[in-house]
């Protein structure tokens, strides 16, 4: 176990998935690979396909159409994998919350097919780089404690 | 025991261990002509280890035989391509007649695997990458046969311990107009045939997902990983040992060599920094116009005696 | 070169289907028209005098769902709104998009935000809303009940559960 997790938090392949957004978390997400911020030496790479990734940068508002296809988007992803819920509106659905089409945020619609999945929010409209960059490094963290038994999952 | 040659040195361990420290250094490189530091110099071993751990899944429309095959094989050959190079530079009698055409051979089953396993994929973006991959093959093996024709014809023997004894008699073969000419079309097959900028178009990221290897994951994805760095450690030494003298095991020979084999990947870096992607049209008419000409050129000069 | 105003010309060519029209400001007339008459009116003004159909909106009042058609007619520099209106109990209109096909694809934007029923639309299929949407349910209107949907709750604020979260 924990040369799979020790190997994980070194090298974090990611994978840009965009659920009806307004590209302005996009924008925020292209802005943190770089290289000003230069990710590159923590390991992140962005990969073309789910199936290389180890986490899911999922942005904008899950609506009816899309939800679907996020379900097998995570379905997809060989475990373990990390779902980072980007911006208010992947969060909580900032002012689209009573919309016509909207399906849950992004937590719920995950955890509809797995209830262990590890979410980590980044809010924000649009979050910082800093605050992407930091929502890694508490990631991270946290699969350390998971590691380490401190905390259950 | 001829197992141990193939499975530590110079076989699977050492060249796996010198594989990933050259594509460390590619990246590394690459970081700082943008102006930004690179990896840690760990980095590619914690790649490799963390695909190992992941879980290989396997799509429905695949078929599951040659899916997981074709990187098992792939890696198997290019292994044994490194383990000969290195048994040859080290003993100029082990090697025999023909074995720079065998040797050739298994150089083309990697790329042969990756059309295989792409093609079983079941996947239709993975089948435009092979499809990408049969033409980009065709391209860039006919100058580049033309190209070793040039060292053969030289030597008068296609044999690589009759080409090292000639170059250590007579002077590397780059020192000489057809040499430098024939040097640099291998150098740019070879750049093809790894798959780098300017002609990573089987992968091309931005076009077309991941490309051929769109369903890989896990092991299977680590596999193909570990062959494209063997094949950036094979690349340099097959230009040195067919061009410039071969590597040199006594006294400062080593230094030289670990020189040359620096220069050579510095320069597939730089050209893989500095220019856009080709399309597939493109880059067959540069390897059956401009290419072809120039190793038709150096055999010219080659038999005038240049 | 324009030799007449573009209201004296548009008075000229549809006559007395013209139910009442204004240029409030230099650049925008707005005429409008009976739902029978809109397919003529259109085809004057895109065929005759050259319009080009922008975009076409809707809006939800008491006596119907109002529909405007912006045409901008490029050499005289005027924009022309076209009004008509889909009368409340039924909300059936001809279709402009039968006339010319740069109408049909707003036209069935409209059909699925508005439920108004066009007639003689050439493919009256759903374009913008989710295939499994409940039917009869048309979002855009006023009598929409913005909270509880058939078989679909909406999201409501709840505080985290804190057995599922962690302080790191």
């Amino acid at each position: 176990m924990s040369l799979k997790i020790g190997s994980l938090k070194r090298s974090i392949w990611v994978y840009h998935l965009a659920c009806s957004p307004c590209n302005n978390c996009d924008i925020e997400i292209l802005d943190v690979l770089t290289p000003r911020f230069d990710v590159e030496r923590f390991g992140i790479v962005l990969v073309g396909s789910p199936r290389h990734a180890d986490a899911l940068l999922v942005t904008g508002m899950v609506n009816r159409q899309i939800k679907p296809r996020l379900q097998e988007a995570y379905r997809q992803t060989p475990k373990p994998c990390v779902v980072f819920a980007i911006g208010s509106c992947a969060v909580s659905g900032n002012f689209f919350r009573r919309s016509y089409n909207m399906a849950g945020p992004v937590d719920r619609v995950i955890k509809e097919i797995d209830p262990n999945a590890i979410v980590v929010y980044v809010p924000g409209c649009p979050p910082k780089p800093e605050a992407i960059i930091s929502s890694v490094v508490k990631a991270i963290k946290f699969l350390d404690n998971l590691k380490k038994k401190k905390v259950k999952v | 025991m001829p197992i141990l040659y193939y499975l530590v040195f110079p076989g699977f361990v050492f060249v796996s261990v010198v594989g990933l420290l050259t594509a460390w250094f590619d990246r590394k490189l690459t970081a700082r002509v943008q102006w930004r530091k690179g990896p840690p110099i760990l980095q590619n071993f914690y790649d490799v280890i963390k695909l190992l751990t992941k879980e290989v899944v396997i799509p429905e429309s695949a078929n599951p035989t040659i899916f997981l095959l074709a990187p098992a094989i792939a890696l198997s050959a290019s292994v044994l391509v490194a383990t000969m190079l290195g048994i040859y530079n080290m003993n100029y009698n082990a090697s025999f007649v023909g074995d720079l055409i065998v040797l050739w051979y298994l150089l083309t089953i990697p790329s042969i695997m990756i059309i295989l396993g792409a093609s079983a994929s079941g996947n239709p973006l993975a089948s435009v990458g092979a499809e990408r991959e049969i033409n980009q093959l065709f391209a860039y093996e006919f100058p580049m046969i033309i190209a070793l024709c040039v060292v053969i014809f030289r030597v008068g023997s296609i044999s690589i311990g009759k080409i090292l004894e000639y170059q250590a008699a007579n002077g590397p073969i780059l020192y000489s107009v057809s040499g430098v000419l024939a040097f640099i079309v291998v150098l740019f097959a070879l750049q093809a045939k790894l798959g780098l900028v300017p002609f990573d178009i089987p992968e091309a990221e931005t076009e077309l997902g991941a490309g051929i290897f769109m369903e890989y994951s896990g092991a299977a994805l680590g596999a193909f990983k570990l062959t494209k760095a063997i094949l950036l450690y094979i690349s340099p030494v097959f230009l040195i040992t067919l061009f410039w003298g071969g590597i040199k095991v006594h006294g400062l020979g080593l230094l030289w060599a670990f020189l040359k084999y620096i220069l050579i990947i510095v320069i597939m870096t730089l050209l893989r920094n500095t220019n856009p992607r080709l399309r597939i049209d493109q880059s067959i008419k540069y390897f059956w116009g401009w290419m072809t000409l120039i190793s038709i050129i150096a055999f010219i000069l080659m038999r005038v005696g240049y | 070169m324009p030799d007449k105003p573009i209201i004296d010309v548009l008075k000229e060519k549809l006559g007395d289907m013209i139910k009442s029209i204004d240029q409030p400001r230099k650049r925008r007339i707005y005429l409008f028209v009976d739902r029978d008459d809109v397919q003529d009116a259109a085809r004057t003004i895109f065929y005759d005098m050259g319009g080009r159909l922008c975009t076409a909106s809707a809006i939800d009042t008491l006596q119907g769902v109002e529909i405007i058609y912006h045409f901008y007619l490029d050499h005289d520099q005027m924009m022309v709104n076209l009004k008509t209106l889909a009368p409340r109990p039924d909300l059936v209109t001809k279709s402009v998009g039968a006339v010319f096909k740069a109408a049909e694809w707003i036209e069935r934007e409209i059909m699925d935000f508005f439920g108004v029923k066009f007639e003689g639309h050439p493919d009256p299929r759903k374009l913008l809303i989710a295939d499994d949407f409940p039917e009869g349910l048309y979002p855009f209107r006023c009598d929409y009940p913005q909270r509880e949907v058939e078989g679909f709750k909406p999201y409501i604020n709840e505080p985290p559960n804190p057995d599922e979260t962690c302080e790191l």
